[in-house]
């Protein structure tokens, strides 16, 4: 307790979870999971398929309520979805509106926050650049590639301004190629910015070679494995990072931990 | 069963308070006389069906719309299949056929009253004509869509062209063509008692264009009932065919 | 080379029906000749006497038309948006929906009387089915994933309904308005056929009671025409409103 209460002075926590529990019915599908989250970290979540990461997730974001416990952002309980806590989800031509344009869908993001209109052009612009959209600004989704769509997503997720930016496999259904680009946009943002990140994956990998953190979810109930610090050096580059003995070891750790069952 | 039940139950709510405050307002004289009362109107239901003259018209109405969505219908399927086999006959009454389709067939009803006069002739004709379209459009698009593999088969089978039509074409258009006759037969109750309306002295239309001219809002309402009756009736039934006939062909 | 098929197969029609009729061979106070038709639209359009038919029957489907698609895209979406809307009032929706809407005009007669507003109130109920349903069905179907950037987003409702549930469910209430406009003509008609207070409706009573054909044919050629042209203009709209939609995939 006193341990916490330390921790909690030198890097305040800004998203608390808080042994929380989920059923469904008779079926529990995520048991006592309990970590918290420190302003400006990278974390990245991954485990097997229905360890009930995007349970999590939604719960982060406040789109579900868990059965047990509680998750707070900073000193409130979060029920409902909070402006500070943005979440970029993995089926983007879903996501995204396909009546409005790249620059129109960001926009809506300024509108719910009720920025005013003269204020939209510079704002969007400045999104479009960061997410590299600039040229696209003026097209429908349909007429984007996936990866493209995402980083619409991204842009609009950014444009809340959010202090955390949930990320439920954002670029599970993208090429390798489209994949690595985007993950090197992302540390970029998030390095010229202080959003604290929350990444989940599928990807071992892609895990290690973004986060400074990641949490080992194993199955049925959905709970914590493992919580491991990753001291990769920063920038990370695509080649080096993933040839860096610790980075190797790492993907030992965590390829025991998701075979071990 | 109790989940069917209680569907039921909710569907029948607002028809019921709908029915129940009109039946207060009219009490309360807070409405119109001519809008008539609802226990007023199910005691000229029952005496229309009573003295049997319901029967009668219901007769009418739907023995002329079967025998004009037959017609239409049958012949519509011969045009859609020569329409949808074959490429020039398409381009050359497609644009015609086009043309035709866009008079309502209401607009028609008095040139087809001048050249007919009254009577069952005129009403089956003008069921005809509008059920023609959807099931030509429907047929034509059925047939097109077959597999052109499954036509060169017949072909090299050597089968004749009535033969190819009859053991080929028609079965793989079959579901197509089955759903152009179900908006068809929708159109058809539509079409008999429009033409009924306004030109035709029998029938459920008529039924309810004397009542009204005759005062008699509450024979009126009965009619009108009736008449959403059959409607929904003949839907559902049709619905309830395509189902079974062409599960297969659910998409 | 096929294109022209079309038009030369229609010239030959109407020379057909030229022919036939110069030579006497069917009775011309039932079938004009075309030119005889084409005169009597010509000739109607320079004095004057058709434009008011015409524009009585452009004012009462517009009016009805609108009227119609504001009722049923509100009922649409409070019924589409909300369970209670979907298990308390879609029943009695679909019960109502193929009741033939002609019905309902004797019943405009009898309780507003030969106005406007009564033409104007049969067109809406016969037109409002369409667009209502339609709406009903887009609002029910929006993407659920929408429904969470919405909440993630904190979007007030207005804001909400503006920006994701309208334009969602635009697609099909076009698809239903288009519908919707065509019924409105054909209730324009039957409604103007039932009050002859005027419009083209009247028009063809009239001349098909005085045995004026070329004037009935006329009529119906103007008919015919207002409802290719009101289709035309709203797939003109349709096309603006939903241009962010991929081309639909040809097949």
């Amino acid at each position: 307790m006193l341990f916490e209460n330390v921790l909690d002075v030198l890097a305040p926590a800004v998203l608390d979870v808080r042994h929380v529990g989920m059923r469904y019915e008779s079926r529990e599908v995520m048991r006592d999971i309990h970590f918290a989250l420190t302003a400006g970290d990278f974390v990245s979540i991954v485990g097997p398929s229905g360890c009930g990461k995007t349970t999590l997730l939604r719960a982060m974001a406040g789109l579900t309520e868990p059965t047990s416990g509680s998750v707070r952002f900073k000193d409130r309980e979060i029920r409902e979805p909070q402006s500070e806590v943005a979440i970029v989800f993995q089926d983007y031509n879903r996501a995204l509106l396909p009546w409005r344009t790249v620059r129109g869908n960001i926009a809506l993001a300024l509108e719910a926050r009720r920025i005013a209109r003269s204020e939209h052009p510079a704002r969007i612009a400045d999104l479009l650049r960061r997410v590299g959209l600039t040229r696209h600004a003026d097209h429908y989704p349909a007429q984007l590639s996936g990866g493209l769509q995402q980083r619409v997503q991204i842009a609009r997720a950014l444009a809340q301004e959010p202090q955390v930016l949930l990320m439920d496999e954002p670029f599970g259904a993208l090429d390798a190629i489209t994949r690595q680009r985007l993950q090197d946009e992302l540390l970029e943002i998030w390095s010229a910015t202080s959003t604290t990140m929350v990444f989940i994956t599928h990807d071992l990998e892609e895990a290690i070679y973004l986060g400074n953190r990641i949490i080992v979810l194993e199955a049925n109930p959905g709970r914590v494995a493992a919580d491991i610090r990753v001291d990769l050096a920063r920038p990370r580059h695509q080649l080096t990072t993933r040839e860096d003995s610790r980075f190797l070891a790492i993907r030992h750790q965590l390829f025991g931990l998701l075979s071990a069952e | 069963m109790n989940a069917r039940a209680a569907k039921a139950g909710r569907a029948a709510v607002f028809p019921l308070l709908l029915l129940g405050g009109w039946d207060g307002l009219a009490r309360a004289h807070a409405l119109p006389d001519s809008l008539s009362r609802p226990t007023t109107i199910v005691a000229a239901l029952v005496s229309t069906v009573a003295d049997g003259s319901l029967w009668a018209m219901a007769g009418q109405t739907l023995i002329a719309a079967a025998a004009g969505w037959a017609l239409g219908s049958l012949l519509a399927i011969g045009a859609g299949i020569a329409i949808g086999t074959t490429p020039v006959v398409r381009s050359i009454v497609g644009p015609a056929l086009e043309l035709m389709r866009s008079v309502p067939p209401v607009a028609l009803i008095p040139v087809a009253l001048l050249a007919l006069g009254l009577g069952p002739k005129l009403e089956i004709l003008m069921v005809a004509f509008a059920v023609f379209w959807p099931v030509v459009l429907f047929t034509a698009a059925g047939v097109r869509s077959i597999d052109a593999r499954l036509l060169e088969v017949a072909r090299a089978l050597r089968f004749g062209a009535a033969q190819r039509i009859l053991h080929f074409v028609l079965p793989a258009a079959a579901a197509t063509i089955a759903v152009g006759l179900r908006v068809a037969a929708g159109l058809a109750l539509v079409v008999a008692v429009t033409t009924e309306i306004i030109a035709n002295p029998s029938g459920l239309g008529y039924g309810i264009a004397f009542a009204s001219t005759a005062l008699r809002p509450d024979l009126m309402f009965a009619d009108l009932f009736v008449l959403a009756l059959l409607g929904f009736g003949v839907n559902a039934l049709l619905v309830a065919a395509q189902r079974r006939l062409f599960a297969w062909a659910r998409r | 080379m096929r294109r022209w098929y079309g038009l030369m197969f229609i010239a030959a029609l109407v020379a057909l029906a030229e022919l036939v009729c110069a030579r006497g061979l069917i009775w011309s106070a039932i079938f004009p000749a075309p030119h005889a038709t084409l005169a009597a639209l010509v000739s109607g359009l320079a004095a004057g006497d058709l434009w008011a038919p015409i524009a009585a029957t452009l004012a009462h489907m517009l009016a009805g038309w609108i009227s119609a698609c504001a009722l049923g895209v509100v009922l649409g979406a409070l019924v589409g948006m909300t369970a209670f809307g979907r298990d308390y009032i879609a029943p009695t929706l679909e019960f109502l929906r193929p009741l033939p809407a002609a019905a309902i005009a004797p019943i405009g007669l009898l309780l507003i009387g030969r106005n406007d507003a009564m033409i104007v109130a049969v067109i809406v109920f016969g037109a409002v089915w369409p667009v209502l349903l339609a709406s009903v069905h887009g609002f029910a179907s929006i993407e659920p994933r929408l429904k969470e950037v919405s909440r993630t987003l904190q979007l007030t409702p207005v804001r909400a309904l503006w920006a994701i549930w309208i334009p969602s469910a635009l697609p099909e209430i076009i698809a239903g308005a288009r519908i919707s406009i065509a019924l409105a003509l054909i209730m324009a008609v039957v409604a103007e056929i039932l009050a002859s207070t005027g419009g083209l409706g009247d028009w063809l009573n009239l001349a098909e009671r005085s045995y004026r054909t070329p004037e009935l044919y006329a009529g119906v050629l103007l008919v015919g025409l207002l409802g290719v042209l009101t289709n035309l203009a709203l797939e003109r709209v349709e096309a603006y409103l939903l241009r962010w939609k991929p081309p639909a995939a040809t097949f």
